[in-house]
């Protein structure tokens, strides 16, 4: 009895010790818990105080970095103080080159530019909507530099079209004053799989504007006003089958368009196809506006810059006659004659190329026979 | 004497050689690879021209570097058993210097025309293997004669500087060296104390003349497009 008795109690001690083993466990790990807060606090506040003492480093950098401010007509450009002069030497012949005869650009006073070239850690300049030009490490020729300013410039002087929501800005839709080359911009056209672009190679200045959609109806939003008529005067019907047949668009009704217009061969079907789809079909888009607007700009000389932006609800085509002072038909004429111009010859002529390589070659040649290796006396 | 010239130099550099025509051979044809019509897509290449010609560009730079390093290559091994052997056999000849060195030199541009003739056949069977979007044209015998006569030039001019001795030839390539690196940094210089230098970079416009016409190597800076508009 005595011996149960004792047993009894054992157990029930060693309950006891187990259920407060238990007790333990759960309490410390709810102590761990409750220390998790104050851990990801504690986190949260080295970040924090780090980037506090970051920012700070950043304050101080600044406010011992002594820059120069170059103002020339609308351009404000921040550099090292060290490199003012040739800062502003660059911006001037850019400035001048390029920009000064376009007249005033509302964009680019209020933007501010910065430039600097540096061999090791650039100097933390602040800017203002304008973007920075930054050669680190390497001689830059000085042509590249010019033409990194020149894009500079006119990113920042684009804004204009941007900021005033105009019909032309909205058409556009890129950079004019940093087009693509005359050259690539000839093979995007003649690589352009609809007859209007044909047409506009071959004679047709005014089918270079439906190309680009300048004589239909424009809207801010939803771009060209595209109806069966002008897709017919843009792309043939195999072209038109094309364009469906190369991109697909899921839906039922379009699926079946699609069917219609590809398998069967069903004109109607593939303009209703084109059209329900909402994608702006227009041959000649954003890189070929450009030129188109550059031509403009050049044509218009002074104030042409000034001219595009100030009447925001003019049509495109309007616009780019107000900013040119041209008729639509005689800037579309100049503009193609000008691309026609610049056709890349794939291989110039045997004559002046490779004549010209030969004469080199010659001259090398008679060079080598120069040569005072066997010469005794 | 051009044929015991032409059959040393063939004996040579014949390895090397064999391996620059496979390379100027099957050049074009990498150049090309991926720019077919889809399967069943064949009607409406049109809509791929634009990628074409993108594809192409890819490769373009390669063609000149090819030129460049078959011209030196031809060059550099001309010379290379005079050097050797000290010049004692061409000296033993009965003929003046100038017209041993230019029989030399027209032993090594026939063998030029191996791999020319390489890029020809190449060429031609690239454009043979894809079919060309309207609006594209294929220019294999001007790229053909491109690539001539930028082996040509090449060899030329590394042939005329090999010409002489080891020393003349490291003066005048240490010469080149020393003024497109010095030269930049001197015009750097001058450039704070005199206001022409700022503005004009000598260097940077002699380079610009070597390369565009009408300077030497402009042929290696024009269109080397096998395919275009």
């Amino acid at each position: 009895m005595r011996t149960t008795v004792l047993l009894c109690a054992l157990l029930a001690w060693g309950a006891t010790e187990q259920v407060e083993a238990q007790e333990t466990t759960e309490v410390l790990r709810a102590r761990l818990d409750s220390l998790s807060p104050l851990l990801e606090e504690a986190r949260h506040d080295l970040e924090t105080r780090t980037a506090q003492i970051e920012d700070a480093r950043r304050r101080a950098a600044a406010a011992a970095t002594r820059v120069d401010t170059v103002r020339i007509d609308d351009l404000t450009v921040l550099t090292p103080i060290d490199q003012g002069a040739d800062t502003r030497s660059l911006f001037t012949e850019v400035w001048e080159e390029s920009f000064a005869h376009l007249g005033h650009s509302p964009a680019l006073s209020r933007s501010v530019l910065s430039f600097q070239r540096v061999t090791d850690e650039p100097l933390p300049i602040h800017i203002v909507g304008g973007g920075h030009v930054l050669h680190r490490d390497a001689w830059v020729p000085r042509e590249r530099v010019k033409a990194d300013i020149r894009r500079l410039i006119a990113g920042a002087m684009s804004h204009d079209l941007r900021d005033n929501r105009s019909q032309v800005g909205a058409w556009l839709r890129g950079n004019a004053l940093d087009p693509m080359s005359w050259r690539e911009a000839y093979r995007q056209v003649a690589t352009t799989y609809a007859i209007v672009t044909r047409a506009c190679l071959a004679a047709d200045a005014s089918a270079c504007g439906s190309a680009m959609a300048l004589q239909t109806g424009f809207d801010r939003i939803d771009g060209p006003d595209v109806g069966a008529e002008i897709l017919r005067e843009w792309y043939t019907p195999q072209e038109r089958r094309a364009l469906v047949a190369q991109r697909g668009w899921f839906g039922r009704q379009a699926m079946d368009l699609r069917g219609r217009c590809v398998a069967q061969h069903e004109t109607e079907a593939c303009d209703e196809y084109l059209l329900t789809v909402g994608y702006d079909w227009t041959p000649l888009a954003t890189d070929i506006r450009e030129t188109v607007v550059a031509h403009a700009l050049d044509v218009g000389g002074e104030g042409a810059w000034g001219r595009l932006v100030e009447y925001p609800d003019m049509t495109p085509a309007e616009a780019l006659e107000y900013a040119s002072a041209q008729p639509l038909d005689v800037l579309l004429e100049g503009w193609r004659a000008e691309l026609l111009a610049h056709r890349p010859e794939a291989f110039e002529p045997l004559v002046p190329s490779s004549g010209r390589a030969f004469l080199w070659t010659l001259l090398f040649a008679a060079l080598a026979m120069r040569s005072t290796r066997w010469r005794l006396g | 004497m051009y044929q015991s010239l032409l059959f040393l130099h063939w004996k040579q550099i014949r390895h090397v050689l064999a391996a620059m025509t496979i390379g100027s051979f099957a050049l074009p044809l990498m150049a090309v690879q991926g720019l077919g019509s889809y399967p069943g897509m064949e009607a409406w290449s049109g809509l791929e021209a634009y990628r074409f010609i993108a594809g192409f560009q890819a490769w373009v730079i390669f063609f000149p570097l090819l030129a460049a390093g078959v011209g030196i290559t031809l060059a550099l091994s001309s010379w290379n058993w005079d050097h050797q052997l000290k010049h004692v056999y061409a000296l033993s000849l009965p003929i003046s210097r100038w017209e041993y060195t230019l029989q030399k030199m027209f032993a090594g541009a026939t063998l030029a025309l191996v791999p020319v003739v390489g890029m020809w056949i190449g060429s031609h069977v690239a454009v043979a293997s894809i079919n060309l979007p309207e609006g594209l044209n294929a220019y294999p015998n001007e790229l053909a004669i491109r690539f001539l006569f930028a082996i040509l030039l090449a060899y030329a001019a590394f042939f005329a500087a090999a010409a002489g001795t080891v020393k003349t030839t490291l003066y005048v390539v240490g010469t080149i060296f020393a003024f497109l690196l010095l030269g930049s940094i001197a015009n750097d210089v001058l450039g704070y104390y005199v206001a022409y230098f700022a503005r004009v970079h000598v260097v940077e416009n002699v380079v610009q003349w070597l390369a565009y016409a009408p300077g030497p190597f402009e042929v290696f800076t024009g269109s080397w497009s096998l395919i275009d508009v």
